[in-house]
């Protein structure tokens, strides 16, 4: 019972801040709704994580766990209260249906199967390795599971950072460890349930966030192509699995949905504070979620440029953003400014890296290596992506080519940045990359294919499908939307 | 006149009967790949290769009882010294054993420190893994110590107070 009340409440308040951003509004189409809800859970987790870390650094001593279950039931109701007056502000008819395209039986069939059958291997494989390693692989009990186990204490939760454990990364960020911990606080137990299933939700919902969006932007068989290879990336982490890898693969693929979602209906502004709630949960889950911060910024950045962008547009955007991410990102600077040791990449930078051609040719190789190998089927995943844009070749619809060529710049800006971060870094390079390049692939593999399948052209009789053109009718805005300027036909 | 459609191998014919029609779609060229995908993503790697965790001892909780009773034994606030050896030292071919005993024994901190700072440095607890009972006790002897108990396989010394 207390684990349900222990996981209903951030699910409540995920879903309620959802709501609040407009998800759940009259006129979103069903399959919109799910969208929400998939982003809403694990949003859920980040804020009651960031509220039970405030608990655990300011407030355990004085109001005890009842103290922090009143936080998050003020939460619950201030969301709440925003939600219903959304609702009331916001309510409107009910937008007619999208049209979809027919699809191919055969296809749509074909996908199926794959589907359940890699949701069914992921699954088992899961159950598996879970069997063999209860407590999570070796950074999850060297990491993450220890520093929870650190922070459940009232007494001991500081040593987390000490530096006498240098080697657990004190430094890290605290979305996973300060919700293990908050969980078993309530349970009153530290059961490795908790971290593993926590885990487990994010790889099904990584999977579910890319079916359902690229089932709305360009229809279900894309949409089946998309969960099928999503599926294989979340197979791929099960070799570290219960690390904080696949959360900010999440978070990361979430932010780009939701600004693709909002591509099409850019008036939609609570998408924007989702998408910066998103964003913000990338750094308070990892240290590689600033650098995807920063590429996403970048990205925006340049896109805004090349659209010529209205400032004022501009500013309402980032504004929007802005305050979405203004929570789990100041809880994460706070945490850097006031606990957190220096980060040992960044005490022992070595500069020299970036002008050694040698180290430099290792890194450019061990990348493409992995890439190339990535992925649990028999072909590499990279070469699926690689060969499904070859043979359908780029369609991106045109309401979605400003957001798509953001998309495919921040990706390439944090690859870059992983890059550049295994140049300087002043640990044994071979050591390094041997042991980091699959999970940092593994951050980007979900978005990659989000875009791959974005831009795939027309699958079927073209005569069912206008080139150029989203298979659904977006009129998840009632009308309301408007496309970006500049963001049409070029 | 017609014309074929773009991504479009062959004409189609006007009526077909239903299992051409459900096969229609793999004359398109991008239908065919997206049919061989989904079939090549059903067949997994033959044998996945180990990952960075997978070579070491799986850490199991099958070993929680000597820990339960050493959470017993040392205060929950404790700074515990670390060792593997008779000497007191702590020599460990992989890092895996202290972040296991780390994690089981948190929020204790788990820390390493050499022996000749034993009798006079900041720690109190002393928690290590020797063969001999025996050993163990003329460890806490030579450092000012007493043995406070044994779990298992591991001896827990106190400083004398």
């Amino acid at each position: 019972m207390t684990l349900l009340a222990a996981l209903l409440l951030p699910a409540w308040i995920g879903v309620a801040v959802a709501g609040a951003c407009g998800a759940f509004a009259r006129s979103v189409s069903a399959s919109g709704r799910v969208l929400g809800a998939i982003v809403a859970l694990p949003v859920g987790l980040g804020l009651t994580s960031a509220l039970a870390f405030a608990w655990m650094a300011a407030m355990r001593q004085r109001v005890g766990t009842a103290g922090e279950v009143g936080l998050e039931l003020l939460l619950a109701a201030l969301v709440s209260i925003a939600w219903w007056a959304r609702r009331g502000r916001h309510g409107g008819p009910q937008a007619a249906s999208p049209s979809t395209p027919r699809p191919a039986p055969l296809l749509v069939g074909l996908g199926s199967l794959a589907l359940a059958t890699g949701l069914w291997r992921l699954f088992r494989d899961w159950m598996v390795v879970t069997w063999r390693q209860p407590l999570g692989g070796w950074d999850a009990v060297a990491i993450w599971n220890l520093k929870a186990r650190f922070l459940a204490s009232a007494e001991g939760w500081s040593r987390a950072f000490s530096s006498e454990i240098a080697w657990s990364h004190p430094d890290y960020p605290l979305l996973l460890p300060a919700f293990f911990a908050r969980t078993w606080i309530w349970l009153g137990d530290r059961s490795w349930v908790v971290p593993a299933a926590t885990g487990l939700a994010f790889l099904l919902l990584a999977v579910a966030l890319a079916t359902v969006s690229v089932y709305r932007l360009r229809g279900p068989v894309p949409a089946l192509v998309a969960g099928v290879l999503v599926c294989g990336v979340a197979h791929t982490s099960l070799r570290f699995h219960q690390y904080a890898d696949m959360p900010l693969a999440f978070w990361f693929l979430a932010v780009n949905v939701l600004l693709l979602e909002n591509a099409v209906r850019p008036r939609q502004r609570g998408t924007l504070v989702f998408a910066g709630l998103a964003a913000g949960a990338m750094v308070w889950t990892k240290n590689e979620g600033w650098a995807m911060l920063l590429a996403l910024l970048a990205s925006e950045a340049i896109t805004a440029w090349r659209d010529r962008l209205p400032a004022g547009e501009l500013r309402a955007r980032a504004l929007a953003f802005g305050a979405g991410l203004a929570p789990l990102a100041a809880t994460t600077v706070v945490f850097k400014l006031t606990l957190a040791p220096t980060n040992d990449l960044v005490e022992g930078v070595a500069w020299g890296g970036l002008a050694d051609a040698g180290r430099l040719a290792t890194i450019a190789s061990r990348l493409a290596s992995d890439v190339l190998s990535f992925g649990p089927f028999r072909v590499s995943l990279a070469v699926l992506v690689a060969g499904l844009v070859l043979v359908m070749g780029a369609a991106v619809p045109p309401a979605l080519r400003s957001a798509a060529f953001s998309l495919a710049l921040r990706l390439a800006g944090v690859m870059a940045a992983y890059g550049f971060t295994f140049a300087v870094t002043p640990r044994p390079l071979e050591w390094h990359l041997a042991t980091t390049v699959e999970r940092l692939l593994s951050h980007l593999f979900p978005s990659a294919v989000l875009l791959a399948t974005l831009a795939m052209g027309p699958i079927g009789d073209p005569a069912l499908q206008p080139p150029g053109e989203p298979p659904h009718r977006q009129a998840d805005d009632g009308g309301a939307g408007e496309r970006r300027p500049g963001a049409g036909v070029r | 006149m017609s014309a074929t459609p773009p991504g479009r191998i062959g004409p189609q014919g006007a009526s077909l009967p239903s299992l051409r029609r459900l096969l229609e779609p793999l004359g398109h060229r991008r239908a065919l790949a997206t049919a061989l995908l989904f079939m090549l993503t059903v067949v997994p790697k033959p044998v996945v290769p180990p990952g960075p965790g997978d070579s070491l001892a799986a850490p199991r909780p099958s070993s929680a009882p000597h820990f339960a009773c050493l959470e017993r034994l040392v205060p929950v606030g404790a700074t515990v010294a670390f060792f593997t050896e008779p000497d007191g030292t702590a020599r460990l071919e992989a890092p895996m054993p202290l972040y296991f005993s780390q994690f089981q024994l948190a929020p204790r901190l788990l820390v390493v420190r050499p022996p000749e700072t034993w009798r006079s440095g900041d720690v109190d607890w002393f928690l290590g893994t020797v063969p001999d009972p025996s050993q163990a006790r003329a460890l806490a002897a030579q450092h000012g110590l007493r043995v406070a108990g044994q779990c298992g396989p591991w001896t827990a010394l106190e400083r004398l107070r």
